[in-house]
């Protein structure tokens, strides 16, 4: 597609001026030395944290979905809001990469892939909880529809909980593939600078082979492109699964028909700010506010504050129609959400979701990195709370009085989540150490058009440097020969 | 189900019926497949063999007993006919003081395994207690003494000794002095036979003496009613017969008189229809939330003095109109409550002679004012009658008092202890006990008593035992073995009969006395014995039913005059002294504290607090808050003659200043430390026995949290609008319209129709279904007991209940509308509705839980991988998760057993011999699995061999699920919802009462309930009001 | 492309606009080009080269279709014909429920089926080690190079070294390797 010029107004995704041996020195600069002390101590800590959140799984399993808080009214507490609330994260990965390559955005490339690490990760972590909250994981295979001798007793294709089977681990595998398609050439590029016996073993077995000749790289962009095409419907579909998992049930607070487009919003707000969260550490100690700037933080912010009045709206709307329904059991859910006995909960939700995004509409505010960061962690608390919100204050009082309860976690419950964050961290610290933190050939490709150094050349410059290059090899008159240009 | 097990049993197994349909019995054993099919019987069988071995090796210990077995008569099937997987049902009687029963016991295997009513019994008529149903886990208990004590010397501990040594050692004292003076001290003894033994003990030792006394004693009632009738005795009451039912503190659903009968005739006379809408008003004037309170029409809480007030201001009312001498009593503090006596009385006046007035205030005096009272109003003889003395409760508490004076002042050398916990439920009665030298406790198990008796003699338990009792004058019912005992153990009366020298086994005795007496009017007393022993109860007078008894009506000769009563009640005074007025009562769950140690009964909820695994003192909330007291705040109560620290609990409809403590909790030897729980009430108790008494009380440090399971609120508790899901009418309302409180179901009936096509168009084979009655359902907790045990449900213990882990398939919601002071009650019981449409099916990802053609709602449990997804979204909440191995049957081994009873390494309800009362036809459902009601799949399938067994069609009442049939007041019936004719079909579809739960969300349910009718004024039913008083968590 | 061993001739550039005119001034001067590196992918530059389209976006569809037919008629089939179970009353052939399973097995096996030709294709596997001319195209510099047998004269070669260094190429070598021949999938894709 030849040349797209951008316009000058236009500021820059790439800051300061640079080559392509620059942009490579600077992005495998990290991957390539020796582990800094500060990564080491950091990847320890995490690394411990998840052990411990391994272990309390562990005696989950071995003594009994007893050890949570949950309780014959209660029967998804914290396990399932977690589960809900690391898929939404995980959506951010995905969507930049693929809806925004849709859309040609070109800031993506700043950013998609560190987001699309973070997207696995997060789903891994997702994935963990539907298995773990099982009365008898040990039998989990049962989901699937495998030939056996009961019968053959296949699975229930009615149950959004087998849907989100499928919907999750093709998500995960679609997004891995999609990262992983994107990452060989960058491997690659490691390969073939790194000088270790190892490390060059390691990464040539990781980099496939990759040499990067034409025809490869045209079938490479012809399976982003269609895998972008194929993964931008899935992010949507993932959340809207998870939201029939309430939506077609029966229960007051879950049965609503926004749930799909209200749970995509939320995933894309939470996931938006998951990744604000780590990009803001990570290029800051990856040293990368050249390749990630404040554009990319600006152009997030934007998305936040749109996804975040949606979710708003969408809060509204609940309400709205638990008065105009005119059921009792309705009316009562929503009221019990507001001013029952969790209505901390409810407004800790309505603060940080819907309210705080707002400051965004503020164009300074936007650029404040340090106010970005704080906002995106009340974001990450504040969809926390949503999940817990529409889960455990829906349940705790429906239909009938007489089976009313409520729900405290217990040290179990809290034990693993916080292993979860630990697992996520050491995966993604592990993921900056081992893996180029930017989409190197992506950036490169963009250089010119949305480089610093480029920003104000025309494309007489161009043909000028062409020129001068020329020159020096004395032929200028064959690189200009008009009857090459379009075949 | 049992009747028709019986019954064609009967037929299919006399020695002349034809081989043929033996062998075809045989060959459908395999349609168990069906069973099969919903995933149960692999583990069932698993389960089942277990079993199996264990019976053998308890029955190879059990031989050891040299006790042989006599013809025991099963109802149906001679011993060698005894099919694995075929039960046998005995026809026996359970016992125990003044709680008796007629009952059918199933046994699988030789093991006794579930209670039910027994049909033949003219005055239970097949209704059957939560105590009743749940004495086969007792049978069961890990605590009971395996041989004789005895206590040698001054040590604490007791040691075993054989029987022969026991008896050359007490028999040798009786020997060495004929003349020692002795005494056996029991609770009321209703067998004629033991009488007849004790009797030829006496003749043998002539300073015997026999006292009896009940724990909870109706002495004063039966010291009124000698002095009134010359008769030491109850009357029979016939509450059916009542139009107008007035009672004074008597809980005559509870625990008073003669339940299970008072029960039916309540429920008798409250079952009305469109033909007939008529049905009894119950006024109840009490302190505390009584089961009679909560479902009378009219419940006036008054303060225990003012409710004697009540009562001399009613024979008042009453003389006034008819003429009697008044007793010139003061009017009542509450002028509302007043006006509510004034209805009373001329309620009664409207229908004298179809009335009945009670009083449970434990008090001569009062009790012979309430005869007056029946008298003037013309009742003698038409709902209260004589004819029939009821025997049920004998204790004559002066002889009480004087035995333990006897025995402090040494006056008593050998005293046996038979049947009673003495030590537990007479206060001062372990001081007394000091005094005797030679003390014999024949305890089942080493109970307070037994610890401090010299020696202890373990009894049979009743299922184990022959006996025979008398409720009645002319009423009998036998006890026959249901498994050969399972310890070294002997009935008291046996050894009575050794001591006293007479060379006869008791079966033996029990026979002759029978033949010689009971049966002596009989042709063939061989054959009426046999009659006898195959129907469990014997009624020469009243083969034709109980409504017209033959015998002895008794004339009112008062000696006594009722002013002369009237006058020294009034100067005595009730509960005079301290600064609150306490009640105790017999909480007719769990019983007088003989039951304590039975983990069924103490993990059933109480109905109407919602509490179990605790006693608690219930105080008026508002009065709680004003005293800054909350939910289990301990306060420490002091009487004239104890004190203890029990936890409050914040009641509606407790009446202020008065507080109520149920007895028979804080046991301190039940043999394990869960059950050693709550605090003792009887110490509070003085002399006189009085449950009604002053005290003083002060706040004490601590909180004791209840295991609750249903938090504190009222079916209007959201936006004055009802939930609908209870309906209500009153009768006035009922009269002009049958469908009154249920209109808003039309509308509804008219869009029940689903665009899905209808599976059940053609109305062929079965559709079960269930419905009930609201309206006669009184909260008994009977069926919910009957359900754990026919289903093998665990018991999970207080620490889990708290957590809200019950794991009950049916529970009993109670609801509350109106004031806190006092509030309409309404009980509903809860269980899988069996929906059409049902939610969870469509949830479960594995096809766990799915429909059946008959449209059960069956669960898959080695299906099931635990997703609780489906209990989420169940709109009832009736589906219970395994969160721990409560039965020891996951696949982990036994370091992750969940048992509530284990202590010290030693289990409870997972040991060996506790789990001999499981059910072989039911799974025992692992951890991790969810499991809920079942509509007894078990017993339709059984009925359904039975049926094709005999060639012939299903009829409607072959399937009678367990809760059915122990509800004593037939609130709940089952059947097939395609037969227009069944039972079911008529109750749930042509029954402008019917309505089904939550309909509206159009889970089309197969469980039908009935309007709930109140006989009270329009004016005075509590329609939508809002319930004032906050919710509490957890 | 005769034998796997080859001998190539190539210049490296630095930037990826003089690639493209490279290639194009080599392609009028009717050389044959034998492939182009690049750090990343130069828009046009398949063009310029000649090369085919890529057919992958094709086969991504029969991988899509095969998931939607199996997840249709596999969910079908075993709720009508296979084990019929009734679920809260609905009916057996509830298609709306079938949707969310068929959209996820479509989406599924369209990418690991594309993604499984595409490393095919393109000799991608863990551990593959194609020989490279040079290790800095996969950095910054642009190759492109021009495959010379042993028929090649002398003069050919110069005629390639002139055109190279004409059209910019800072650097220009001479290079054996081995390099596989493509088969008929290959071709297509």
């Amino acid at each position: 597609m030849g040349h797209a010029f951008v316009s000058p107004i236009r500021e820059p995704l790439i800051t300061g001026r640079k080559t392509y041996k620059q942009i490579t020195d600077d992005i495998c600069g990290p991957v390539e030395g020796p582990p800094t002390k500060s990564w080491l101590a950091a990847i320890s800590f995490t690394a411990v944290v998840a052990l411990i959140g391994f272990a309390t799984i562990g005696y989950s399993i071995l003594y009994g979905i007893g050890t949570y808080g949950l309780d014959r009214t209660i029967g998804w507490g914290w396990d399932i809001t977690n589960f809900v609330w690391w898929v939404g994260i995980g959506h951010a990965g995905t969507l930049i990469s693929a809806i925004l390559l849709l859309f040609r955005q070109k800031w993506r490339t700043g950013v998609n892939r560190s987001a699309e690490a973070m997207t696995i990760f997060a789903v891994m972590c997702a994935g963990m909880f539907p298995l773990i909250h099982m009365g008898r994981i040990w039998l989990m295979f049962f989901v699937f529809p495998y030939p056996n001798s009961r019968g053959p007793l296949w699975v229930n294709f009615n149950s959004p909980l087998l849907w989100d089977v499928f919907a999750i681990s093709t998500y995960f595998t679609v997004s891995l593939l999609f990262w992983y398609a994107g990452l060989i050439p960058d491997l690659a590029t490691v390969r073939d600078r790194v000088t270790g016996k190892w490390q060059k073993m390691l990464y040539s077995i990781f980099s496939f082979g990759w040499r990067g000749s034409a025809k490869e790289w045209q079938r490479f962009e012809s399976l982003s492109l269609i895998l972008a095409g194929l993964a931008a419907p899935l992010v949507l579909s993932v959340h809207t699964i998870v939201s029939f998992d309430f939506a077609t049930s029966v229960i007051p607070g879950w049965h609503t028909t926004i749930f799909p487009p209200y749970f995509v919003a939320g995933a894309i707000f939470s996931g938006f700010a998951m990744v604000l969260t780590l990009m803001l550490v990570a290029r800051k100690l990856l040293k990368l506010e050249d390749y990630i700037t404040i554009a990319h933080i600006e152009s997030m912010n934007k998305v936040i504050v749109l996804t975040g009045s949606i979710v708003g709206v969408a809060y509204i709307t609940e309400l709205f129609m638990a008065w105009y329904s005119g059921s009792p059991y309705e009316g009562y859910a929503f009221r019990n959400r507001v001013s029952g006995p969790y209505w901390w909960a409810y407004w800790a939700m309505m603060t940080c979701n819907v309210v705080s995004p707002q400051f965004f509409w503020v164009k300074a505010l936007r650029r404040n990195v340090i106010f970005t960061f704080i906002l995106s962690i009340f974001i990450n608390i504040g969809m926390w709370f949503e999940r817990f919100v529409i889960i455990v204050i829906s349940l705790h009082r429906d239909m009938l009085p007489s089976a009313w309860s409520y729900y405290v976690p217990t040290w179990v419950e809290v034990t693993i989540f916080i292993g979860t964050l630990g697992f996520f961290m050491t995966c993604f610290l592990l993921f900056v150490k081992v893996a180029p933190v930017v989409a190197v050939a992506e950036v490169k490709s963009i250089l010119k058009t949305s480089g610093d150094q480029y920003i104000t050349e025309t494309p007489e410059q161009v043909e000028a440097g062409i020129k001068g290059l020329a020159q020096s090899s004395g032929h200028y008159e064959s690189l200009i020969k008009p009857q090459y240009d379009d075949e | 189900m049992e009747s028709n097990t019986y019954w064609t049993s009967l037929k299919e197994h006399m020695p002349q019926e034809d081989p043929k349909n033996r062998d075809e019995f045989s060959e459908e054993l395999p349609l168990l497949e069906d069973i099969g099919q919903q995933g149960e019987l692999s583990s069932g069988r698993r389960d089942f063999l277990k079993m199996l071995g264990f019976s053998v090796t308890a029955a190879t210990l059990a031989a050891s007993c040299e006790t042989p077995v006599r013809k025991a008569i099963p109802y149906v099937i001679k011993p060698e006919d005894v099919t694995p997987g075929v039960a046998t049902w005995y026809a026996t009687t359970f016992l125990n003081g003044s709680d008796w029963c007629p009952i059918m016991v199933k046994t699988r295997e030789g093991r006794p395994i579930k209670i039910e009513g027994n049909r033949f019994s003219s005055i239970t008529q097949g209704g059957v207690d939560t105590k009743a149903l749940a004495s086969v886990l007792g049978l069961y208990h890990n605590k009971r003494l395996r041989s004789p004590m005895v206590r040698r010397g001054e040590e604490a501990q007791l040691s075993p000794i054989t029987w022969a040594d026991a008896d050359s050692a007490i028999g040798g004292k009786l020997i060495a002095n004929p003349n020692l003076r002795i005494a056996i001290l029991t609770q009321t003894v209703m067998s004629p036979s033991t009488k007849a033994a004790v009797a030829r003990f006496a003749e043998r030792y002539p300073n015997t003496v026999h006292v009896a006394y009940d724990p909870v004693s109706e002495h004063h009632m039966l010291e009124a009613n000698a002095a009134d009738f010359g008769r030491r005795a109850l009357p029979e009451y016939h509450l059916d017969k009542c139009k107008v039912l007035v009672s004074f503190g008597a809980d005559y659903l509870g625990a008073w008189g003669s339940p299970i009968q008072n029960q039916k005739g309540w429920a008798a006379a409250r079952k009305p229809s469109p033909a007939q809408p008529e049905m009894s008003r119950t006024f109840q004037f009490e302190s505390w939330m009584s089961r009679s309170g909560a479902n009378a029409d009219y419940r006036i809480p008054l303060q225990p003095s003012q409710v004697a007030v009540a009562l001399m201001q009613l024979h008042d009312l009453i003389a006034s109109r008819t003429g009697a001498a008044s007793v010139s009593s003061s009017s009542l503090e509450d002028a509302q409550a007043g006006e509510r006596l004034k209805m009373a009385a001329e309620n009664l006046l409207e229908n004298r002679g179809s009335s009945a007035v009670l009083c449970g205030i434990a008090d001569r005096d009062a009790q012979i004012i309430c005869n007056n009272i029946n008298r003037m109003l013309g009742n003698y003889g038409k709902t209260i009658r004589w004819e029939r003395n009821c025997l049920i409760k004998q204790g004559n508490d002066e002889q009480l008092a004087s035995l333990m004076a006897d025995m402090k002042a040494g006056r008593v050398d050998m005293l046996f202890m038979h049947g009673c916990n003495p030590v537990y439920d007479v206060p001062g009665f372990a001081d007394a006990l000091a005094g005797v030298e030679t003390s014999v406790s024949t305890a089942i198990s080493a109970d307070e008593t037994a610890r401090l008796s010299s020696f202890v003699l373990p009894e049979h338990h009743v299922l184990e035992s022959w006996g025979d009792a008398e409720p009645y004058t002319g009423v009998y019912s036998l006890i026959q073995p249901t498994i050969r005992p399972l310890f070294d153990t002997r009935q008291f009366p046996q050894s009575l009969l050794n001591w006293a020298g007479v060379e006869m086994k008791w079966y033996d005795f029990m026979a002759e006395y029978w033949k010689n007496n009971i049966l002596a009017a009989e042709l063939s007393a061989e054959r009426a014995w046999t009659h006898a022993l195959q129907h469990g109860v014997y009624e020469p007078n009243s083969h034709s039913g109980w409504r017209n008894p033959a015998g002895e009506d008794a004339a009112y000769t008062p000696t006594i005059s009722v002013a002369e009563a009237a006058s020294r009640f009034r100067q005595k005074g009730l509960a005079s002294g301290g600064d609150v007025q306490v009640v105790l009562f017999e909480n007719a769950l769990i019983g007088n504290g003989a039951y304590t140690d039975n983990p069924w009964l103490q993990e059933s909820l109480d109905s109407i607090t919602k509490v179990c695994w605790d006693n608690y003192a219930m105080v008026n909330p508002a009065w709680a808050r004003e005293q800054g007291l909350g939910d289990g705040d301990h306060i420490k109560l002091s009487s004239n003659a104890g004190s203890i620290t029990v936890p409050v609990l914040l009641q509606p409809g407790q009446v202020r200043g008065c507080l109520s403590i149920a007895v028979g909790y804080g046991r301190t030897a039940t043999g394990h430390e869960v059950t050693n729980n709550g605090v003792n009430a009887y110490a509070l108790m003085d002399a006189s026995r009085s449950n009604v008494f002053g005290a003083s009380w002060a706040r004490e440090a601590g909180n004791t949290a209840f295991a609750r399971n249903q938090i504190y609120d009222s079916l209007f508790d959201d936006s004055k609008t009802k939930r609908p899901h209870v309906k209500e009418t009153t009768l006035e309302e009922y009269r002009k319209d049958p469908m009154a409180g249920n209109r808003d179901r039309l509308p509804l009936l008219g869009h029940l129709n689903s665009f899905y096509p209808d599976r059940y168009a053609n109305k062929n084979g079965f559709h079960w279904g269930m419905a009930v009655d609201l309206n006669t359902c009184m909260g008994c907790n009977a069926c919910h007991v009957s359900c754990q045990s026919e289903n093998n449900i665990p018991v999970v213990g207080k620490k889990e209940m708290a957590r809200k882990h019950d794991m009950h398939w049916m529970r009993i919601d109670r609801y509350y509308a109106g004031s806190e002071d006092n509030p309409e009650v309404v009980f509903q019981p809860m269980m899988c509705q069996h929906c059409d449409q049902a939610p969870c099916e469509n949830v479960c990802p594995v096809a766990a839980t799915n429909h059946s053609a008959e449209g059960l709602n069956q669960m898959a449990y080695n299906r099931c991988i635990g997703t609780r997804y489906c209990a989420n979204n169940c709109p009832y909440k009736v589906r219970r998760f395994n969160w721990f191995d409560y039965m020891g049957a996951d696949s982990f081994g036994t370091f992750n057993d969940r048992d509530p009873l284990m202590q010290n390494g030693e289990k409870g309800m997972l040991s060996e011999l506790t789990r001999m009362v499981l059910n072989p036809d039911v799974t025992v459902r692992s951890r991790g699995v969810m499991e809920k009601c079942s509509f007894c799949v078990q017993r339709i399938q059984e009925s359904k061999l039975y049926a094709k067994m005999e060639g012939r069609q299903m009829v409607d009442g072959d399937v009678k699920t367990a809760c059915q049939t122990a509800c004593p007041t037939g609130a709940i019936t089952f059947g097939n919802m395609f037969d227009n004719n069944s039972e079911v079909y008529k109750l749930s579809e042509n029954n402008e009462r019917a309505f089904r739960v939550i309909e509206e969300f159009h889970t089309l349910p197969s469980v039908t309930y009935l309007t709930k009718v109140r006989n009270k004024k329009l004016a005075d039913h509590i329609h939508e009001v809002p319930f004032e008083g906050t919710l509490d968590q957890a | 492309m005769s034998s796997p061993s080859k001998r190539i001739l190539y210049g490296l550039y630095e930037d990826e606009e003089i690639l493209l005119k490279a290639v194009k001034r080599a392609r009028a001067e009717g050389l044959q080009i034998w492939n182009c590196f690049t750090p990343f992918p130069v828009h046009g530059l398949d063009h310029a080269m000649g090369l085919k389209d890529t057919r992958i976006h094709t086969a991504g569809f029969a991988f899509g279709a095969t998931g939607t037919l199996i997840a249709l008629t596999f969910m079908a089939w075993v709720n009508t014909v296979n084990y019929p179970i009734n679920f809260g009353g609905k009916p057996n052939l509830s298609l709306p429920a079938y949707v969310p399973i068929t959209f996820e097995l479509t989406v599924l096996l369209a990418s690991v089926g594309m993604v499984t030709l595409y490393l095919y294709i393109n000799r991608l596997a863990p551990g593959a080690k194609p020989d490279i001319l040079d290790p800095r195209t996969t950095s910054h510099l642009f190759l492109m190079g021009f495959e010379m047998d042993e028929s090649a004269t002398a003069a050919q070669l110069e005629d390639v070294r002139r055109v190279l260094s004409e059209t910019g190429a800072v650097e220009i070598a001479e290079k054996t390797i081995e390099d596989p021949e493509d088969g008929a999938i290959r071709q297509i894709f």
